[in-house]
């Protein structure tokens, strides 16, 4: 054999076996399930959970369910989904009002906290019996993030990314990492708490326009939207299609602000992005029928819906 | 003597994949730094080995040239 030739099988036999280490490395950093444990436990509960019944009295019902196919309304939550088609781009609101902040819930893959477990948001969304749920922040993919999920702390290092915090009172608050100081937000009653970004809108409520990240082109989305304590929008765009393009995040942004939000976060998106309704797929994940398989979904499972209690 | 002249021309081969994982791992940490590609403990241990086969390396190669 020509020197060479030998050289050449030498450095493939050394680019290959550095394929196969790598893969190796990632089955024990980040695919093989890894148990994490709940070493925090809870955040500060207020003694009275806020009713916001009053505040907004004819968003729900004296117990009857009054529900469409795209609307549903009893005592404890009013959520309407209303799908647009603009500009290339097909996108889902729902807008949200809730009685009590507990039933916005979220759920994660696996039975208890965990990196490398992950399951469709469509399963996740039917074991929880949600009503609606959308995909989360995909924690378990990561090493380092702020989890705080349904009042309990399970991991309290932040990644270098933007962070939301739902507080028990009904704020959601957006923070840079430099600013954000995870005890305070564990004092300070948070319900439940991402870690993705970035952050949407500015502090008066105007879409950012130039965002530092590599995530910043047309691609499907999910979004936070906080109007005010009891009132959110939750926004699925379908993108990589052909019927949708996806948005960019300065698109994204200035839909939050003509909604009227006073706080919006972009959550994990891409494959992941998915919106189900009812046990089905309700938005169209790019690629993927379900989605990218994740770690945790974002939910609302009513009572009477659960009961199967319906007055349509 | 077999066993260090096996070492000898291992040892390259070794630091070669060693090399071209962490520069992977440094690259995709730019992109994706919660991901921790760097900053976990299997990225610390192969750091040390690294840093332990360059120096036995060193010291071959050192023995080797004073010949």
């Amino acid at each position: 054999m020509k020197k060479g030739t030998r050289l050449f099988f030498l450095f493939t036999a050394d680019l290959l076996l550095t394929a196969l280490a790598l893969c190796v490395f990632s089955l024990f950093h980040h695919v093989l399930p890894r148990s994490i444990g709940h070493l925090y436990g809870s955040t500060a509960t207020p003694g009275e959970i806020a009713d916001w019944k009053e505040k907004f009295p004819d968003k729900f019902t004296d117990g009857r369910v009054i529900e469409t196919d795209t609307s549903y309304r009893d005592d404890e939550v009013n959520i309407t989904l209303t799908t647009y088609v603009e500009d290339g781009v097909t996108y889902t609101v729902a807008d949200l009002y809730l009685r009590r902040i507990t039933s916005l819930r979220t759920a994660m893959a696996g039975e208890e906290f965990a990196t490398g477990v992950a399951d469709s948001t469509l399963n996740l969304s039917r074991k929880a019996g949600a009503l609606f749920a959308v995909s989360g922040d995909y924690f378990g993919i990561r090493q380092r993030s702020i989890v705080i999920r349904n009042g309990e702390v399970y991991r309290k290092t932040p990644a270098h990314a933007y962070i939301c915090v739902l507080y028990y009172d009904g704020t959601m608050e957006t923070y840079t990492f430099g600013e954000f100081d995870v005890d305070r937000a564990i004092a300070g009653g948070a319900w439940q708490a991402w870690d993705f970004g970035p952050a949407l809108l500015d502090e008066k409520g105007a879409a950012v326009t130039d965002f530092d990240t590599g995530i910043a082109g047309e691609n499907p989305r999910i979004g936070l939207g906080y109007y005010e304590p009891g009132h959110y929008a939750i926004v699925a765009v379908d993108g990589r299609q052909a019927h949708s393009r996806g948005m960019t995040l300065p698109e994204f942004a200035a839909l939050f602000e003509r909604l009227g939000c006073k706080t919006a976060y972009n959550l994990d998106g891409g494959n992941s992005a998915a919106m189900t309704w009812r046990g089905e797929m309700f938005s169209s994940p790019s690629k993927e029928k379900e989605g990218r398989d994740i770690s945790d979904i974002i939910y609302l499972s009513p009572k009477r819906y659960q009961e199967g209690e319906s007055t349509p | 003597m077999k066993l260090l002249r096996l070492l000898e021309r291992l040892l390259p081969h070794l630091l070669l994949i060693l090399s071209l994982m962490l520069l992977t791992f440094f690259f995709i940490d730019l992109v994706n730094e919660s991901m921790a590609f760097l900053n976990n403990r299997i990225t610390k241990i192969l750091c040390a080995v690294h840093a332990l086969l360059s120096a036995v390396f060193c010291v071959l190669a050192v023995v080797k040239d004073k010949k």
